[in-house]
């Protein structure tokens, strides 16, 4: 694990997606991204993309969340506004 | 001829004549003086013997023959003699002088009265103690030590960044026994003090002033890497919440076996896009034995 300065806002996921499109080699184990809550980011990757991966921390902006729909919501449980409509009666 | 009842010595009998009286006592005392035969002899202070089973068959004995003739006074016995009334005591008896004493020995057959000790006192080895090397003494309380941490965060919050496995740092302590944690550096880390290797017990309690998102994990991990032993996640989480739609409130508890030297720390890890803040964190690590 090679520690970073944690950004100012950091989004886990998107900054895996990140590494990965610079080419840096970041298994899909959650524990090889952690905050060690005193402003320390360590990742778990090769000593040689240490440089170009601190490049991409220090691009990193998180994106805005985008709330899913209503019907994003439903689907994400099996469900579709049919559905919903059936169950209350409408 | 009558002979008389118990010895058998001849006597006259009622029509001899006279002049054969004379034969007839020499004959009588003859027999009376072999019957008594045995009786002749012996010295001042014996007494007789039977010889064997035959009547009269006595013999001049000394009389302490095969008595005991003196009574000596060995170790923990007082008294002896060697002639009348003996009495004996036993010393470790009179020793004790008082009820509760005890006798204890001081060397090689040799002993002392220990007085009793004070109610609730219990006899303990201390061979510092001349010359018992035992003493009453106060048992030990049976109260046990507690041996643990219990850090908190009670106040301020933590910002925990989204999908970020983030350790849990807790800034202030209730309870530290024995240095497991720092409330200036590595705030998130309980380390194991020399001696202290063995079970523990872990409690975790995270709470938010708002919602985690979808879902959020509460991982265990030991010395730097997500734990995955013993029956965790192969993820290494151990807890998870689903979103209440407002403030979420997440914890465990288990028991983990460490040594001297291991840290561990609890960390967690939302999906709510813009992360968390703990406004609230105890964790308490309990030392249950070795």
């Amino acid at each position: 694990m090679i520690k970073f300065n944690k950004p100012a806002k950091l989004n886990g996921d998107q900054l895996r997606q990140e590494l990965k499109e610079a080419k840096i080699n970041l298994s899909d184990n959650v524990s090889d991204l952690f905050d060690d809550g005193e402003n320390g980011l360590w990742l778990d990757i090769s000593d040689k993309d240490v440089s170009k991966a601190q490049s991409v921390i220090d691009a990193h902006v998180v994106k805005p969340s985008v709330e899913p729909t209503i019907a994003e919501k439903l689907a994400s449980v099996g469900l579709d506004l049919e559905d919903l409509k059936a169950a209350l009666g409408l | 001829m009558a002979n008389t009842t118990n010895f058998n010595w001849e006597t006259p009998d009622d029509t001899d004549l006279v002049k054969d009286g004379a034969a007839a006592i020499r004959t009588l005392g003859s027999a009376i003086d072999t019957s008594l035969v045995d009786l002749k002899g012996g010295t001042t202070g014996q007494i007789l013997s039977k010889t064997t089973g035959t009547d009269m068959d006595f013999t001049w004995i000394t009389n302490d023959v095969g008595d005991i003739t003196a009574v000596s006074a060995g170790t923990g016995i007082t008294g002896g003699g060697t002639s009348g009334a003996i009495t004996i005591t036993n010393d470790m008896a009179t020793t004790i002088t008082a009820a509760g004493d005890i006798v204890v020995g001081t060397g090689s057959g040799t002993y002392d009265n220990l007085p009793i000790g004070t109610t609730g006192q219990i006899l303990t080895a201390d061979t510092t103690v001349s010359p018992y090397k035992v003493k009453w003494a106060t048992a030990a309380s049976s109260t046990p030590s507690f041996v643990g941490c219990i850090a908190t965060r009670t106040s301020g919050t933590q910002a925990v960044s989204a999908a970020t496995i983030t350790a849990i740092t807790l800034p202030t302590e209730e309870i530290d026994t024995d240095g497991f944690h720092d409330t200036s550096s590595n705030t998130s880390r309980f380390t194991i003090p020399t001696g202290k290797g063995g079970k523990y017990l872990i409690n975790v309690l995270a709470g938010f002033n708002q919602s985690v998102g979808n879902y959020g994990e509460l991982y265990m991990r030991l010395n730097g890497s997500n734990y995955t032993s013993n029956g965790y996640t192969a993820g290494g989480y151990w807890a998870y919440v689903l979103t209440g739609g407002f403030n979420d409130v997440m914890g465990y508890s288990t028991t983990m076996v460490l040594t001297a030297g291991d840290y561990i720390e609890i960390a967690l890890r939302v999906q709510a896009a813009a992360g968390v803040d703990i406004s609230k964190a105890r964790i308490s690590l309990i030392y249950l034995g070795a």
